[in-house]
């Protein structure tokens, strides 16, 4: 008998959040959900995206909310895993009964995000920076970002059109990240007649990169595209240069991101210096005046400056963060929703979110149809370069 | 096959086993006193790394930054003696072990609240360039690696064999209960190794910060690395350790070269099964006792 | 032992079995989808865990590659459904004869080494299953994993996720009982000689006649089924999976789930299992009450503290709260 009632109590325990203490907010609020990895592979990306929405968010309330509503961020950890991603959705949507749902993360765990999100019937916005599963979003899924397909598009435009390259090497990291990348860009290749001499691989905590360099240097290429979401994509620039590799390197977002800058910064300007592709908001300082997103992305810069502790400007996933939050904003304004009746309003932002037109962002213009979930129609991702400690714009 | 791939495999093996054989040292001499898998180790690498790179980065000297950093690291290894290992010495080996899982998780959170989750790095200390022959690369911090970790070996050795203390540790290694009749304070034995396996984990958070960066949650991966070469050589001996990581350091360079580049960590961890398998008590192992 | 006794006790686990099943059973009634969902993770840890209690608690193993056997498990599952448009129960059940051939030819070679080399070879089939993964990435679909993983349910009677609570807890609750069987079978008896930890070795159990390595080949691959079941339960309720699931420390909880619950009796897999995950779902529940912003720092420490705590003061796991007797003197010879 004695182990049913502790086999009772333990069963309370895991049980004990039932009893939903459910935060009674007295006055009426739009509550988005901002699922985000805080601990974990992904913490790094995570928090910055969750800045970003608690960035624009605050700063939508301190100028009165939506036609007077103001937002409110419930902020839930996904673990970096796929246990995690379930159980935290499952929670916004039926404990903290969320609008909507912001899953600022990778590809690998946003997948696990749209059955929930589907069967919960909220709306939720996915971060990944892949096409791959587009035709898998369903109804209430929206993925407005932008795609390797388009990335890759940029990369290979500039190395054929602006510097006459046909024979490339790539350094692809092992992850969903590196493997989108290598999926588009033996098309991309193809279409700009440019030729794959070698295709290298590491992992993603890999830390002696030097053999798949040795055999890069023993290649025919004229130029080196290094795709990677994390340090080894940063060592890499830095041991092909430490090995006296000359090409022009070419690397992805993250190698670009302030903290590898202030590690690698003096490998990243040896002639010729590193080319990473970046959203406008890096280097809002060094676009010219007539740029129409010069305004918005100084507003931006501004606005975390004045918001974060220490002060500070966003770094990538904190303009995506930040521009999740506006996409949201967007289709609150524009339907008006009434958030005391929770079904009808996430019907409503759904269908709000799925009629968003020639909305200006940070890293695209996004018209979005029932067809279509992804949206991004004119891509404004530039590739920049350093110098001087500064990233310089190199092609728009 | 050019020579220059052949020069570079070597040089690579060679780096790759002496960061292997760094992260492995501390679960030898844990182990080998106390019979405990300390899984926690490579939240002292995280430290060592990390306090390295706060101090360089305030502006003190690479090296002093580099030995306060160890200095901590130990005392971090202390810490957990005292307030884990030891209250529960009477507990099971089993149970002792998945303590330090529980020390580590504590480790890695207040790590991320104190620095955050951004990368540090450090350059090759005093600046040792690049050195350059025959189309391969010794990147200036290897020699850095390979010299301090084959340091921490011979001093190892001088320790166990000539000091009074390091006699004591081995006495415990092969029979505690033996050394406890003849006075030996096993307790106190305890605290050294696991003080010393704090600061073998920081000098390699220090030595190989500068050449593959360091965050909050690089804790887990090191420890997972450093047991990969304290089996495969045999965690009982130290040169079994160094054995190990080299070993696997080889194995991982040898098949990056031969194989499509996809396929040459699996090459690796192929290579250690069958080491497993032909040598299960590690390549160097004393009579076969786990 | 005294055999009447020995005979209620086991009709008293059976009874308090059945009445835990109607519990489990009835729970749907009034929880939401969210708290489904945990009881469902407890009941995935809890069949895995339960494999590695066999292992561990009885023969004496500790393995840290459970992780592999859920992860081949579910790729099995996912890779003939996707790929191969098999029926998902009969995937199921081909990734158990999957899973349990590889299992038993790695168990053959694994078992031959002793004590912690056991532990150290299999953490190393993590890394290799891991890589495995991502490498092929035409079968796996690398570091991506799998999409569109059809449901268990055959018939849309009742909703898919309530169709999988009640499948995923009819087949813990039934390797429960088979568990239990075995541990009070002449299987159970044989293991238990050869446990160090329970005072017998292997040299007792070879003088006596046992084929050690048989029986521990045995229940190696058992523990391996389990996990696979458990695997492909995961996989066609979540509908898509990632390799990052499957690794080391996911294996890693796994044993600590054991520890924590207890190796002396297959209901430690359970209460293990629901002390962890409903500890961090409650640690992510009270954090932010506690401090604003992200807390996943603060989790982290408090997980680490607790953890330590547990083991500390419950060193035998939860089930010596539920005994009388020390379990082995129960048992054992």
């Amino acid at each position: 008998m004695k182990r049913i009632t502790v086999l009772l109590l333990v069963f309370v325990l895991a049980l004990s959040g039932m009893i939903s203490c459910a935060p009674s907010s007295a006055e009426e609020s739009y509550k988005i959900g901002a699922l985000t990895p805080q601990t974990g592979k992904y913490a790094g990306l995570g928090l910055q995206t969750l800045e970003g929405m608690q960035v624009i968010a605050d700063d939508i309330n301190e100028k009165g909310g939506i036609n007077g509503i103001p937002l409110e961020v419930v902020p839930c950890d996904d673990k970096s895993s796929t246990t995690g991603v379930t159980l935290g959705a499952k929670k916004l949507i039926e404990v903290d009964k969320v609008a909507v749902i912001l899953h600022g993360t990778v590809t690998a765990l946003a997948q696990s995000t749209m059955p929930v999100a589907e069967e919960g019937k909220t709306p939720a916005i996915l971060l990944s920076g892949t096409a791959l599963f587009d035709d898998q979003l369903g109804e209430w899924c929206f993925r407005p970002m932008g795609s390797e397909e388009d990335y890759a598009d940029i990369v290979f435009q500039y190395l054929n059109q602006d510097l006459g390259i046909t024979r490339v090497a790539a350094m692809m990291e092992n992850s969903g990240y590196g493997q989108g990348f290598e999926f588009f860009m033996m098309d991309v290749t193809s279409q700009h007649n440019m030729e794959l001499v070698t295709t290298q691989h590491f992992d993603p905590a890999a830390t002696d990169l030097t053999l798949q360099i040795t055999d890069i240097k023993n290649s025919s290429a004229e130029a080196l595209v290094i795709w990677g979401s994390g340090p080894a994509g940063a060592l890499a620039v830095k041991q092909a240069r430490d090995m006296g590799v000359t090409l022009p390197i070419i690397a992805a977002f993250a190698q670009g991101s302030s903290d590898m800058v202030k590690a690698f910064g003096e490998y990243y300007e040896i002639n010729p210096s590193l080319i990473v592709t970046s959203s406008k908001t890096d280097i809002w300082q060094n676009l010219p005046e007539d740029d129409p997103d010069k305004a918005m992305c100084r507003d931006l810069a501004n606005l975390f400056l004045e918001k974060t502790d220490p002060p500070h400007e966003p770094g990538f996933y904190g303009v995506v963060g930040a521009q999740m939050m506006l996409f949201v904003a967007d289709a609150l304004k524009r339907a008006q929703p009434d958030p005391t009746d929770l079904a009808q309003l996430r019907s409503e932002i759904r269908s709000a979110l799925e009629s968003t037109e020639n909305l200006d962002l940070f890293t695209a213009v996004y018209t979005l149809s029932p067809e279509d979930h992804y949206g991004g129609s004119i891509q404004k991702i530039v590739l920049v370069t350093f110098k001087d400690g500064e990233k310089v714009l190199v092609r728009s | 096959m050019d020579l220059s791939i052949v020069l570079q495999f070597f040089i690579s093996g060679v780096n790759l086993g002496c960061i292997y054989a760094a992260l492995g040292l501390g679960f030898f001499v844990v182990y080998s006193v106390t019979r405990v898998l300390n899984l926690a180790q490579g939240e002292f690498v995280m430290v060592g790394g990390m306090l390295t790179a706060t101090f360089y980065s305030m502006g003190v000297p690479i090296i002093l930054s580099a030995l306060i950093a160890i200095a901590v690291a130990g005392l971090l290894g202390g810490i957990l003696h005292c307030g884990v290992i030891h209250p529960a010495r009477n507990l099971s080996k089993a149970t002792q072990t998945f303590l330090t899982v529980g020390f580590a998780f504590a480790i890695e959170g207040i790590a991320l609240l104190v620095w955050g989750w951004e990368y540090k790095s450090l350059p090759n200390f005093l600046s040792t360039p690049n050195i350059h022959f025959g189309g391969a690369t010794i990147i200036g911090q290897t020699p850095w690696v390979t010299g301090i970790t084959l340091l921490a070996v011979t001093g190892l050795f001088l320790f166990f064999g000539h000091t009074l203390q390091g006699k004591a540790l081995r006495a415990c290694a092969d029979n505690p209960l033996g050394a406890k009749t003849i006075g030996i304070s096993v307790d106190r034995m305890s605290l050294y190794v696991f003080i010393l396996a704090g600061a073998f984990g920081g000098i390699a958070g220090a030595v190989i910060t500068p050449l593959t960066m360091v965050s909050y949650n690089i804790g887990f991966p090191m420890t997972i690395k450093g047991l990969l070469a304290a089996f495969v050589g045999g965690i009982t001996r130290a040169e079994g350790v160094i054995l190990g990581g080299m070993v696997l350091g080889m194995a991982e360079a040898i098949a990056a070269g031969l194989m499509p580049s996809e396929y040459h960590s699996i090459f690796a961890m192929i290579i250690l099964m069958a080491v497993f398998l032909c040598q299960p008590h590690g390549l160097l192992s004393s009579s076969g006792k786990t | 032992m005294n055999k009447t006794v020995e005979l209620r006790r086991t009709k008293a686990e059976y009874l308090i079995l059945a009445l835990v099943v109607v519990l489990f059973l009835s729970i749907p009634l009034f929880a939401g989808p969210y708290h489904l969902a945990i009881i469902m993770d407890i009941g995935i840890y809890a069949i895995i865990t339960m494999g590695l209690i066999l292992l561990m608690g009885q023969a004496g193993q500790l393995s840290l590659g459970q992780a592999v056997f859920f992860g081949l498990g579910a790729y099995s599952s996912a890779i003939l459904t996707t790929q191969h448009h098999f029926a998902p129960w009969l995937a199921l059940l081909l990734a158990i004869i999957i899973t349990g051939s590889i299992a038993a030819g790695i168990g053959r070679a694994v078992l031959r080494l002793k004590g912690i080399i056991v532990s150290g070879v299999t953490l190393v089939l993590n890394l290799i299953f891991s890589y495995l993964v991502l490498s092929l990435i035409n079968l796996t679909g690398g570091a991506n994993g799998i999409v569109n993983i059809p449901h268990l349910s055959p018939v849309k009677l009742i909703p898919n996720s309530l169709f999988d609570y009640y499948f995923l807890w009819i087949v813990a609750f039934l390797l429960l009982a088979f568990s239990l069987n075995l541990v009070n079978s002449r299987t159970g008896r044989a293991l238990r000689t050869m446990n160090i930890l329970s005072g017998g070795g292997e040299e007792t159990a070879q003088v006596l006649g046992i084929n050690v390595m048989k029986y521990k080949v045995q229940v190696f691959t058992l523990g391996a089924v389990y996990a696979s079941i458990a695997g492909s339960i995961y996989a066609h309720h979540l509908g898509s999976i990632e390799p990052d699931i499957f690794g080391a420390h996911l294996s890693l909880l796994v044993a600590i789930m054991a520890i924590v619950g207890g190796m002396a009796s297959p209901w430690g897999a359970f209460l293990g299992a629901a002390l962890l995950m409903g500890l961090t779902e409650l640690l992510g529940k009270f954090a932010s009450v506690v401090v604003s912003g992200p807390t996943g720092a603060y989790e982290l420490i408090a997980y680490g503290i607790i953890l330590m705590a547990v083991l500390r003061f419950l060193p035998q796991g939860l089930i010596p709260l539920f005994q009388k007797l020390p379990p082995q003197s129960r048992h054992s010879k």
